[in-house]
């Protein structure tokens, strides 16, 4: 667990931050360029001398108000950055390596065959690293991140510059890692998509000052996208966590299989209001408990224990959906 | 010695190696400092350390002349250290080619370490590595060009120094009659067949050494292509 409440002062950016990170969790950091979401990452790193205030990490200080501060060497933990950068003279699976070596833990042979094996690195291993594309070089500062066995995971925008092909790889590799290692981590976006597929809760930054956090699917009802957490019961249901209804998905995403963790994404506009339940217009009928309010330039309502964001406009007592492969994503 | 005429070789390659073994300790830091630093006297710094690039050696030679004599800071602190002056002596050589030569060491070290950037050692900090990891896992494999260029610059600039030498060392048979001094002397005394020798050995010298220097840097090159 790691809690901060910090600042510091730049030209152009006074930056005020508090938060808290849970094991398993990961924090979502959203907000435009120049925000101070990089920096905060920074400062967590020990990376900005400039910065004041408190980080505790398990309860052990990285940096107190009396200006105490662990260097950046002796914090345990990872920051991937946008662009990472790797030891030219050091072979691929030497970089890897290189910040468990540093502080001094024994290889562990099992971590290192799932970094492999989750990162798809195997063929990397014997290739020189001035040679690596984009993806590989995420994957591999993922891979090294995680290696060196932090105590907090700092994701700078890893996503940026890949294709969403390989972007949606490389966040199945961290979700399937989320699940095995647990590691604590702030993810920095600015794209809501990858907060939707990653986050667990969101922050809001505008030329550095931090909102206080939402649950992501609160966050997102508010920029018009659904985000319903559940588990693949079987094949083509999916049981919600917020009120155990099921939801049938029209077929079963690759990839997935029964047992899964799975979020559902659906945008407002993928919902159809109508004033009653018309058999066979969609897969899922559900009978709004409540008024629409407005919310943004959006409509919010009730279905039970589910709050739904619906499209602006729309008038009726009952949300019409359908479930598609690409609704679902493995959490 | 069976060369007594080659002794001056001998002084030249004892300067220059002292000389590079200083500027290594010295200079090293200092390149350090002009890569990473972002005090506002930086620019200040880098202007002296180029001086010696621009002043005639004479010049130089003259104030660190001045500054040696018995009679001032450095000459006292000097005398009261080592029970000798500083002025005419090896040890003066070696301070005066050291800063004579302290650009040639310091400017391609300092390119180097500023090629590998800041981003670099925030990566290593962040893995783990304390400053001194840095340095020998990092900073050192990384930059190995960088130091074996400024090394063989620096030794090879002190070898061809004269002017400096001329003005500080006085010319003592033995202590600090360098090569250059000793063609000189030659040429002045129509002595030209010592002349021959002593400038055919620093002329092959300089050239084999230069052929190195660019041999090293163009492999370097392929392998980076």
């Amino acid at each position: 667990m790691i809690d901060w409440t910090v600042e510091v002062d730049f030209p152009g950016l006074a930056l005020r931050a508090e938060g808290i990170v849970g094991a398993g969790e990961v924090l979502g950091i959203h907000g435009p360029s120049g925000s101070g979401k990089s920096t905060l990452l920074r400062i967590l790193a020990g990376l900005e001398p400039g910065a004041r205030g408190e980080i505790r990490v398990h309860g052990t200080p990285w940096m107190g108000r009396d200006g105490q501060t662990v260097p950046a060497y002796r914090r345990r933990c990872a920051l991937v950055a946008q662009r990472p950068i790797f030891f030219d003279h050091l072979d691929v699976r030497d970089n890897l390596a290189f910040g468990r070596r540093r502080r001094g833990l024994p290889d562990d042979a099992r971590l290192f065959d799932l970094l492999l094996d989750v990162l798809h690195l195997d063929d990397l291993l014997r290739t020189d690293v001035t040679r690596l594309s984009g993806g590989e070089m995420q994957r591999l500062a993922i891979a090294r991140a995680l290696y060196s066995a932090p105590d907090i995971l700092l994701l700078d925008e890893p996503l940026t510059g890949l294709d969403d092909d390989r972007k949606q790889r490389i966040v199945d590799c961290l979700l399937r890692l989320r699940g095995e290692l647990r590691t604590p981590t702030l993810f920095v976006s600015h794209h809501v998509q990858e907060h939707a597929w990653m986050s667990d809760r969101m922050v809001f930054v505008d030329r550095g000052r931090f909102s206080e956090s939402f649950d992501v699917g609160a966050a997102l009802r508010e920029r018009g996208l659904n985000v319903l957490d559940g588990l693949l019961v079987d094949d083509d249901s999916v049981r919600l966590d917020v009120d155990e209804r099921i939801l049938r998905v029209r077929e079963r995403p690759p990839g997935l299989v029964p047992g899964d963790r799975v979020r559902i994404l659906l945008p407002a506009e993928q919902i159809l209001l109508a004033d009653h339940s018309v058999t066979g217009l969609a897969d899922q009928a559900l009978e709004l408990t409540s008024s629409p309010t407005r919310l943004g330039d959006h409509l919010e309502a009730s279905v039970g224990r589910l709050t739904l964001v619906l499209p602006a406009g729309s008038r009726g007592r009952t949300a019409h959906f359908n479930l598609h492969p690409h609704n679902l994503r493995r959490l | 010695m069976d060369f007594p005429g080659l002794t001056p070789l001998l002084v030249t390659a004892q300067l220059s190696a002292v000389t590079t073994l200083v500027l290594i300790l010295i200079g090293t830091p200092l390149a350090w400092w002009l890569s990473f630093s972002r005090n506002r006297f930086r620019p200040a710094v880098e202007a002296v350390v180029a001086m010696p690039l621009v002043l005639p050696p004479t010049v130089l030679g003259f104030y660190l002349l001045l500054a040696m004599a018995p009679d001032t800071v450095l000459g006292r602190g000097w005398f009261a250290l080592t029970g000798t002056t500083l002025a005419f002596s090896f040890s003066g050589l070696v301070v005066a080619s050291a800063i004579y030569s302290l650009p040639f060491y310091v400017q391609p070290l300092t390119a180097a370490f500023s090629r590998l950037g800041r981003e670099t050692l925030e990566t290593a900090a962040n893995l783990g590595a304390s400053p001194t990891a840095t340095f020998l896992r990092v900073v050192l494999p990384q930059c190995r060009q960088g130091f074996v260029v400024a090394s063989i610059l620096a030794f090879a600039h002190t070898v061809g120094e004269f002017g400096v030498v001329l003005m500080v060392g006085g010319n003592i048979p033995g202590v600090t009659r360098v090569a250059s001094i000793a063609v000189y002397d030659h040429v002045e005394a129509l002595q030209l067949t010592e002349a021959h020798v002593l400038s055919a050995i620093l002329l092959v010298f300089s050239f084999i050494v230069l052929l190195i220097v660019y041999v090293y840097l163009g492999r370097r090159r392929a392998m980076l292509a």
